[in-house]
């Protein structure tokens, strides 16, 4: 039997507009075969956790919707992923426009050897933000974060001055600020404290109302707490997806099942 | 084990280890023996210098004002040195001018451009270019460039230029490597971080990589500086030796250390001539000291986690 009270139940609500599709995708690095023949589909303003062992794939395929793997020499993909319907591994897309609408959010804090003002208005203004816009658009950001009566007097002080938790949250921060649809977090609190991961769950469940995420765990505790949807990944296969408290209460697979009793992993 | 079975545990543990006491022993005198000369030597030269430096001041035989002025000639004994620290710095800080950006892009390109090609040829090659004793860089200036300058300028093509010259690029290894150890140093997550916010390389590089590195490129720039201001045999070769006011590239300078080298063997001990070459080492060991100094505050300020 599998024991997750506090898994997540199932909105009554949520949307069915498709966000991210992906059709017969492949990632090799090298010679070896990341992921095989994934077809996944992500809807619109939900979570979706990918969740499986070390080296199941879920972390490539995160990296593969915002193109972070052209970034690795010999990472080579194939088949397509569209976002709202648009093919982004064609030539005409642009990985650094695709970005800015697709965030992400990594397993260790990197706010920039910058100001914790200067680690968001960098994002803006990569992005051309007039520069009477930004300081307002750093202030909101750092507000939805949680963030800005932590640091609102000390914007020009450093960023690694913070604490993990506070660096992951400035991280998001400056993610949201450049107002992207999809944000991919990619273990976005395995490195931090029990309390600081409770306050990054919470917003995360606020940030849903206006962005479609998808955050790669290990911890499949906290994929039962906080997603909507869920995928389970071994051996760079999608072994199944569904929603939340179907995963955690009657998974299809066995392997699924093996996986969520702690059988393996 | 049976028969070791009778002796208790404290006593044991009671028993001292006699060899171990001695290993250690001896290690720990080693080394304190050896940081002792080390500090022993530095000391001494410290204080040689320092006294020999300052004994033409002492003596009265010059006072600052005079040797900080324009007026050198010995044979009035006159040794206004001015010029010639001028002429040390004129050709540091040309050097530095032109192999700081081109030595801190060529770090970049071995790098972040192409690490791969960057590592397996520029970087032995850098190591190269360190390995060459200065007389030979300044022997190849005296026979390339300094007959070229002539050409191109009219004139013997000794000075300011063609010190800057050689000293660029005697520096620029110096300059490349401690670059790119700083640009390596910077972790990749810096990086990733950039390009998931949708910057491109070229801003990731310039707002972030740099950014980053920049303490650590300050540290070779400044080291580059110091082994210019005290490089002596290379400048020596083509700065010509005469010391004119350094404010102008086609003409004969001097600078400390061609002063001390030129005329070490021609002064004797105990002449003024001869305590000013001393004076003028103590400028350049107080010159380095500045330069540590300067690397000290720029390394202690980084607070990278």
């Amino acid at each position: 039997m599998l024991d997750f009270p506090y898994v997540k139940k199932r909105d009554a609500d949520l949307s069915t507009n498709v966000t991210v599709k992906t059709n017969k995708l492949n990632v090799y690095y090298g010679s070896s075969h990341a992921l095989k023949d994934i077809n996944i589909t992500l809807y619109d303003k939900t979570i979706t956790a990918f969740i499986g062992p070390s080296g199941c794939g879920k972390s490539t395929l995160l990296r593969s919707i915002n193109r972070m793997n052209d970034t690795i020499p010999g990472a080579k993909i194939t088949g397509d992923i569209f976002i709202d319907g648009v093919n982004i591994q064609t030539e005409s897309i642009q990985a650094t426009a695709l970005r800015k609408h697709v965030g992400m959010v990594f397993q260790k804090p990197n706010p920039f050897f910058k100001s914790i003002f200067e680690n968001i208005a960098f994002a803006l203004r990569i992005h051309g933000v007039s520069k009477k816009d930004i300081e307002a658009v750093v202030e909101e950001s750092l507000k939805r974060v949680g963030l800005w009566d932590e640091v609102k007097d000390r914007l020009q002080d450093s960023a690694l001055q913070l604490s993990g938790g506070q660096q992951q949250r400035l991280c998001i921060a400056r993610t949201i600020a450049m107002n992207p649809s999809i944000i991919l977090l990619d273990e976005p609190t395995s490195a931090l404290d029990p309390i600081s991961t409770e306050k990054i769950e919470q917003l995360l469940q606020e940030l849903k109302r206006d962005f479609t995420i998808v955050i790669v765990t290990h911890n499949m505790h906290q994929a039962a707490r906080i997603s909507d949807y869920t995928a389970y990944f071994h051996l760079g296969n999608m072994v199944e997806i569904g929603h939340t408290e179907q995963i955690f209460t009657a998974p299809q697979q066995s392997r699924t099942h093996d996986y969520l009793s702690g059988k393996f992993g | 084990m049976k028969e070791r079975g009778n002796t208790s545990l404290a006593e044991k543990l009671q028993t001292p280890a006699r060899r171990i006491f001695w290993t250690e022993w001896r290690g720990r005198s080693i080394t304190y023996v050896s940081v002792w000369i080390v500090i022993l030597i530095l000391l001494s030269l410290l204080w040689f210098i320092t006294s020999k430096g300052l004994q033409p001041f002492l003596n009265g035989e010059i006072t600052l004002s005079q040797f900080f002025s324009t007026n050198w000639s010995p044979q009035d004994n006159k040794f206004g040195s001015l010029y010639i620290m001028l002429g040390s710095f004129m050709v540091t800080i040309g050097a530095t001018l032109i192999s700081a950006p081109l030595g801190i892009s060529a770090a970049i390109f071995m790098t972040e451009i192409a690490p791969k090609w960057g590592k397996k040829v520029l970087q032995p090659a850098t190591e190269i270019l360190v390995g060459i004793p200065s007389v030979v860089y300044g022997f190849i200036g005296l026979t390339l460039l300094v007959p070229f300058i002539g050409k191109l300028i009219g004139g013997i093509g000794f000075g300011l230029l063609s010190g800057i010259l050689v000293l660029s690029i005697m520096i620029l290894p110096t300059i490349i490597s401690i670059s790119v150890d700083a640009i390596e140093a910077v972790p990749q997550k810096y990086r990733e971080g950039s390009y998931a916010l949708g910057a491109t390389r070229w801003q990731t590089i310039w707002k972030i990589v740099l950014k980053t590195a920049l303490p650590g490129l300050m540290t070779a720039v400044v080291l580059g500086m110091a082994r210019a201001f005290g490089e002596a045999l290379a400048v020596q070769m083509v700065i010509g030796n005469v010391p004119n006011a350094p404010f102008h590239f086609f003409i004969s300078i001097h600078t400390l250390t061609s002063m001390i080298t030129q005329n070490m063997g021609n002064t004797v001990p105990g002449e003024t001539f001869n305590q000013i070459l001393w004076s003028m080492a103590l400028v350049l060991l107080l010159m380095t000291l500045v330069f540590i100094l300067v690397i000290r505050l720029i390394t202690r300020r980084r607070d990278v986690s």
